[in-house]
This record gives C-alpha cells, sequence and structure tokens, in this order.
C-alpha cells in the first residue's frame, strides 16, 4: 500500500484547521491579534471561514503609509474586509490615534460628499474599484486635495483607475498591495522601481509557481502560518502569477507579477484533457439523475509517481438518489462517456492507472457559491 | 460612585470643555447644576452641528454614518468609552450581525474591547453569514430584530447553539421574537445608533412571557412624552438629556431587580 498525500492545501482542508487557530489565542488571551475571515465560495466548494492572526503590524505594511495622518475612509465590499483594516488602525497604537469610517455601498449615494466634507478625510483604503466608484460622488476641491495617501487591495488597480486617480486626488499618493482574506498580505513593501502588478512577497509568506504554462504563468501556491501553531502548506489561491527571473533595482530578488485569475473552463495534465463542454455534454446524458455538479481534479503523489484524481460534486434528482448503489453507478456512467483525450474515456485512463476511480460526493446545494466556476484543477 | 455623583462630574467636565461648546450653546445660562432644568436635546442639534463642533475627546474610535431620512449625520465612538456600554453578553464567540453594517463594526469593536474574538456576519449575504455562524460554534450573537428574524428564517438550526441573543434595537416585535428563539435566551437591549444603549430587558419578566426594561447602570432615564437619555459616559459627542422619541408605558417594580425603575414599550 503506498500513502498518499494531498500536494496542496484546497478550501475544505483549510476549513478544516481555519479556527484550530483559536487553542493559540486561548493560551495567549490576546483576541486584538486574531482576525475572522470569510470568503464566498467557488466551484463547489464552501467560503471558507477562518481565524488568522493578523498580518500587517507597524511599520511592514499598508499602516507606515499612513503615519502622521489621523483620519482614514475604508472602502471594501464586505464588512469582515472593512473591519479587518479599520482594526489594523485602532489596535495598534504606536502607528497614531486613527479615526476610522468604513463606507458601505448603502453609502454611495450623493449627500457621500456631506459625508466627506463632515469628516475630512486624509487617507483612504480600499478595493480598486469601490473607490473609484465612491469618489465619482465627491466634487468638493478642497476635500479631495486634503486626500494624502490611498492603498489599494483585493484586485489590481487598472491603467484607467490609476489615471482617474492621479487626476482625481492631486496629492495622493497611491500604493498597491496583493492579500487575500484567507491568508493576509502576501506582497511585501510596495517598491518604486515595480510596475502595477508586480509584487515584492511579503516575509511572512513562502510563494510558489506551479503548473507553469510555456510563458512561465503558473498558479500561486502560497505557505504561510494561519497562527503560532497552525502552519497552511501550498494553498492554492487561484490566481495566475509569472515570477521574475531579474533582480530588483531595490536588490529584492524575488519580483512576481500578478496576471489575474486562472482559466479554469478547462484543466490539462498527465496527459488528460477536462473540458467544460464535454463535461455539460455528459452530464446533459445523466440529467435525469443529475441536477448539478462542480469537478475539482488534483495531482496526487503516491511513493514513486503522480497520479490524477478528478473528483465530482453532485446535485442528485430524487430518481438518482432513491437509486441503490447511486455513487458507483454514477462512477461508471461517467467514467465511460467522458473523453479526456481525443480518443480515450476517463475509464480508460483509470484502466492504465494514470487516474484514480472518479470520486463521487453527494451534495444538496451549491447555494454557497457566487462564482459559477465549473472546474477547477487544485 | 452613585449615577449622581457621576453625572455631576461628567456635566462639570462638558460645561468646562475645552474642546466643545456645543451643550453650552444649547445650555445657555440655564446650567446652574440644575440637570433637569437642562433643555433637552434632539437629533437635529446633531444634524445641524458638524460633527468636530460636537467632539469632547479625540482619540481613536470609528464614525459611523447613522441614516434619518431624508439625511444622514456623523456619530464618533471611541475605543476607551466604547468597552462601557451594555451591548449585553459576549459569550466566548460571538457573531455580530446588524442590518446596518455601521453598526455591526461598532458591536465587533466592543466585543474586542471586552477581550474577546468576534466575527463579524455580513448583512448582504445570510447562507455565508449562517456559515460563519456554524463554523465558529458561535455562542452568543449581537443583532437586531429585523435582522435576526431574517436569519432565523434563513436557518433556524443555528439557534440551537447559540446561548443568547442581544437584540439591540429601539422596536422589538415581542411576541415574533418569542417564536423565534426561547425566551431565556433573549437579552433585550433598548438603544439608538446615537446614543448606544439605555435600558435592558429584565430577565425575571422575560421568563414570564413579558418585555419589561430596567435603565442600565450608565444611564439615566427620564420619562416625559417620549424617554429621555443621559449617558454616564464620556462619549466623543455625550448624550445628555437626549430626545429619544421612544414611547413608553411605566410599570410598577414587581421583580427582585435592583434597579427599580420599570417600564415597557407601546
Ligand atoms: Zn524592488
Ligand atoms: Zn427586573
Amino acid at each position: 500500500m503506498s500513502v498518499h498525500y494531498f500536494m496542496t492545501t484546497n478550501k475544505e482542508q483549510l476549513n478544516n484547521v481555519g479556527f484550530k487557530t483559536l487553542n493559540d489565542l486561548k493560551r495567549n488571551r490576546n483576541a486584538k491579534d486574531y482576525i475572522i475571515r470569510i470568503t464566498s465560495g467557488t466551484s463547489g466548494s464552501n467560503p471558507v471561514a477562518l481565524a488568522r492572526t493578523r498580518s500587517n503590524k507597524v511599520g511592514t505594511g499598508p499602516l507606515f503609509f499612513y503615519q502622521g495622518m489621523r483620519r482614514v475612509i475604508a472602502f471594501w465590499g464586505t464588512l469582515n474586509a472593512r473591519l479587518s483594516r479599520a482594526t489594523q488602525f485602532l489596535f495598534y497604537p504606536e502607528d497614531g490615534d486613527y479615526t476610522v469610517l468604513a463606507v458601505d455601498s448603502r453609502d454611495l449615494r450623493p449627500d457621500l460628499n456631506d459625508i466627506f466634507r463632515d469628516f475630512k478625510p486624509e487617507g483612504l483604503c480600499g478595493f480598486p474599484s469601490f473607490v473609484v466608484r465612491a469618489l465619482s460622488f465627491i466634487h468638493d476641491t478642497k476635500i479631495l486635495r486634503d486626500i494624502r495617501a490611498v492603498s489599494f487591495s483585493g484586485e489590481a488597480l487598472s491603467e484607467v483607475q490609476e489615471s482617474f486617480l492621479r487626476h482625481k486626488l492631486p496629492n495622493a499618493t497611491l500604493e498597491n498591495h496583493y492579500a487575500s482574506a484567507e491568508i493576509g498580505c502576501i506582497s511585501g513593501k510596495p517598491c518604486g522601481y515595480l510596475l502595477r502588478n508586480q509584487y515584492h512577497p511579503h516575509g511572512r509568506v513562502t510563494l510558489e509557481n506551479v503548473n507553469l504554462d510555456s510563458d512561465g504563468v503558473g498558479e500561486l501556491l502560497v505557505s504561510y502560518h494561519l497562527g503560532p501553531s497552525v502552519y497552511v502548506n501550498r494553498y492554492a489561491t487561484g490566481d495566475a502569477v509569472r515570477f521574475l527571473n531579474t533582480k530588483c533595482a531595490c536588490g529584492n530578488p524575488i519580483t512576481f507579477e500578478l496576471l489575474g485569475r486562472k482559466n479554469f473552463d478547462f484543466i490539462k495534465f498527465l496527459g488528460a484533457t477536462f473540458l467544460r463542454e464535454e463535461f455539460e455534454r455528459v452530464m446533459s446524458e445523466l440529467s435525469r439523475y443529475v441536477k448539478d455538479y462542480r469537478g475539482e481534479a488534483r495531482e496526487i503523489a503516491l511513493s514513486d509517481t503522480l497520479v490524477g484524481e478528478l473528483t465530482l460534486k453532485v446535485v442528485g434528482t430524487p430518481a438518482f438518489l432513491d437509486k441503490k448503489d447511486r455513487k458507483e453507478f454514477l462512477r461508471d456512467e461517467i467514467s465511460k462517456r467522458l473523453f479526456v483525450t481525443p480518443s480515450k474515456t476517463y475509464a480508460n485512463l483509470v484502466a492504465e492507472g494514470l487516474f484514480l476511480p472518479l470520486k463521487i460526493e453527494i451534495t444538496g446545494s451549491f447555494e454557497h457559491c457566487i462564482k459559477t466556476v465549473k472546474l477547477r484543477r487544485i | 460612585m452613585t449615577k449622581l455623583t457621576t453625572l455631576q462630574s461628567l456635566l462639570g467636565r462638558i460645561v468646562t470643555s475645552r474642546e466643545s461648546d456645543f451643550y453650552r450653546k444649547i445650555w445657555g445660562t440655564a446650567y446652574r447644576g440644575k440637570f433637569n432644568e437642562l433643555p433637552a436635546v434632539t437629533v437635529n442639534d446633531f444634524l445641524h452641528t458638524p460633527l468636530e463642533h460636537r467632539m469632547y475627546r479625540h482619540d481613536k474610535g470609528l464614525v459611523k454614518i447613522i441614516k434619518r431620512t431624508p439625511i444622514q449625520f456623523l456619530i464618533q465612538r471611541s475605543l476607551a468609552e466604547l468597552k462601557e456600554e451594555g451591548y449585553g453578553i459576549t459569550g466566548e464567540r460571538p457573531t455580530v450581525l446588524f442590518e446596518d453594517p455601521h453598526e455591526s463594526l461598532e458591536k465587533t469593536l466592543w466585543c474586542y474591547e471586552r477581550g474577546v474574538l468576534p466575527a463579524i456576519g455580513e448583512h448582504a449575504n445570510l447562507s455565508i453569514s449562517s456559515f460563519l455562524i456554524d463554523r465558529y460554534k458561535s455562542d452568543s450573537l449581537l443583532c437586531d430584530c429585523v435582522i435576526l428574524e431574517k436569519l432565523l428564517t434563513h436557518s433556524a438550526a443555528i439557534s440551537s447553539h447559540i446561548n443568547v441573543f442581544n437584540i439591540i434595537d429601539n422596536n422589538f416585535k415581542f411576541e415574533k421574537l418569542r417564536k423565534l428563539a426561547l425566551p431565556h435566551k433573549l437579552n433585550c437591549i433598548l438603544g439608538l445608533p446615537e446614543t448606544g444603549a439605555f435600558a435592558s430587558s429584565c430577565k425575571e419578566h422575560l421568563e414570564k412571557g413579558e418585555l419589561v426594561f430596567h435603565p442600565n447602570e450608565n444611564s439615566i432615564i427620564e420619562f416625559n412624552k417620549t424617554i429621555i437619555v443621559t449617558k454616564l459616559i464620556l462619549m466623543p459627542t455625550p448624550i445628555i438629556r437626549y430626545v429619544t422619541g421612544i414611547s413608553f408605558v411605566l410599570r410598577a417594580h414587581t421583580c427582585n431587580c435592583k434597579e427599580d425603575i420599570s417600564f415597557s414599550l407601546v
């Protein structure tokens, strides 16, 4: 028997350790050093909920950027992102006496200009498109001139957004960060030599780039401490990156370029191609049994080789749920119908030992999923 | 310290404040140390005074947008005084979920100031919020009436592992609440976004199926046409004789609570 292990940490596994960090918290009783985050789900997986230690303390991240300022407005779509930034400003006293206003999308209305006039912000932080949308309500040039710093995370700042902001906020310095709810800061201190979508890594994370294509673009895996005693190994972010081969002019040897989300409509590995259309064809043939599905493909390292594994999460029809041996039935039906090379089915590749037998998981619904990615490689 | 001595020292600080003359302007010559002769303040006094002109302290804190159709205004809370609020029982693993996200943030900070780690729910996504409550194994919820009803309609199962529902609101449909959650788990707290909490439900009465309030320790309640509130903490904008617009019925004191003022809402 060979032991196999997960090559990467997926969302489900992250969920399973997400609150193990509370044991550390109990010992140290320092609630303010922790933040609870939740993400929306993708591709048939649940959202991820976890408690992690904060990634940015004084001097290492965005707060340094706001030194000498008092009033900051935070703009993020989710409350837990707003809370995360607000508490960073409020809980680290060395950084100054901040007052934070966290704006909700419901606050985006014409009298937001009056709110700005009353609050007198000196700094802003947030999700680029949210900041841009909010600033389109602000017409008072005095207020806009008094804004001296804006930092962004959550998505890359586009060229159009950047020029809008430079024009709208003539006295503001703009800064980009790359971070996620599950991980915290992934990029380190912004560097003036880098382009808009380029970053140096934060000291708290270990980055890897896997499944590279011919241009060197692959999926980013991040290893990091969720808490003092919980280490997350190779978490798949779903973001596509490329590492640059040259040393930055600032002296930092590691620079990576963020290239957005990966296209998961097809997955190619171990000689097989999983096409979304092909899944749709097979599933429509089996629509008497399957209402909806999500697929996840992964590589598994056995003692001396790599094999592929495909897991399908399905929402079954009553006809399916009433069936005896329904998982085995569906496994066999899909395996013999699903073509993964021009001439071979999944069943053929299982017979050749390249893939493990198809795994079927039955679920009630995919209600947590906001994104409709049906296939992904993890 | 009794409520009266706390009140006298708070009024003294407000009258001599170098930070703001908001109350001095409203009170004029009326201030002679007699509390119940001071002119009451209303939401209009807040609406028509910029935030910086009604700030009696400038330490770190949160600013909330308070919406009163058709206008809105700002209120600041500082972490140091927020800690004194009577927002209920945090439990060990509280989740905070309000219809108004500004309230959620404030109550979440309150939990942190009380030394516990809060989870913040997403008002716009109840399935994610109930997933969070479930994963965190929350034992306490801080919420308002409307979102509680929505949440429990969406996912009734979460009510089983929550020991206390701290419902902070200015209007309680008690019959509905009793159907949603067991009475011994209810903790109804009367408050407004601009004042914070000022009264809490009596446990004894709740067990008998009645919603009766007593003033909180840090609040003085006067009964005029509507409830008038004074908060005994130095908030950035202190609350002194604030007209809430909340209607009441005075009740006889029939429970064993130390606080002998009892009232219900109409
Ligand atoms: Zn550099
Ligand atoms: Zn009582």
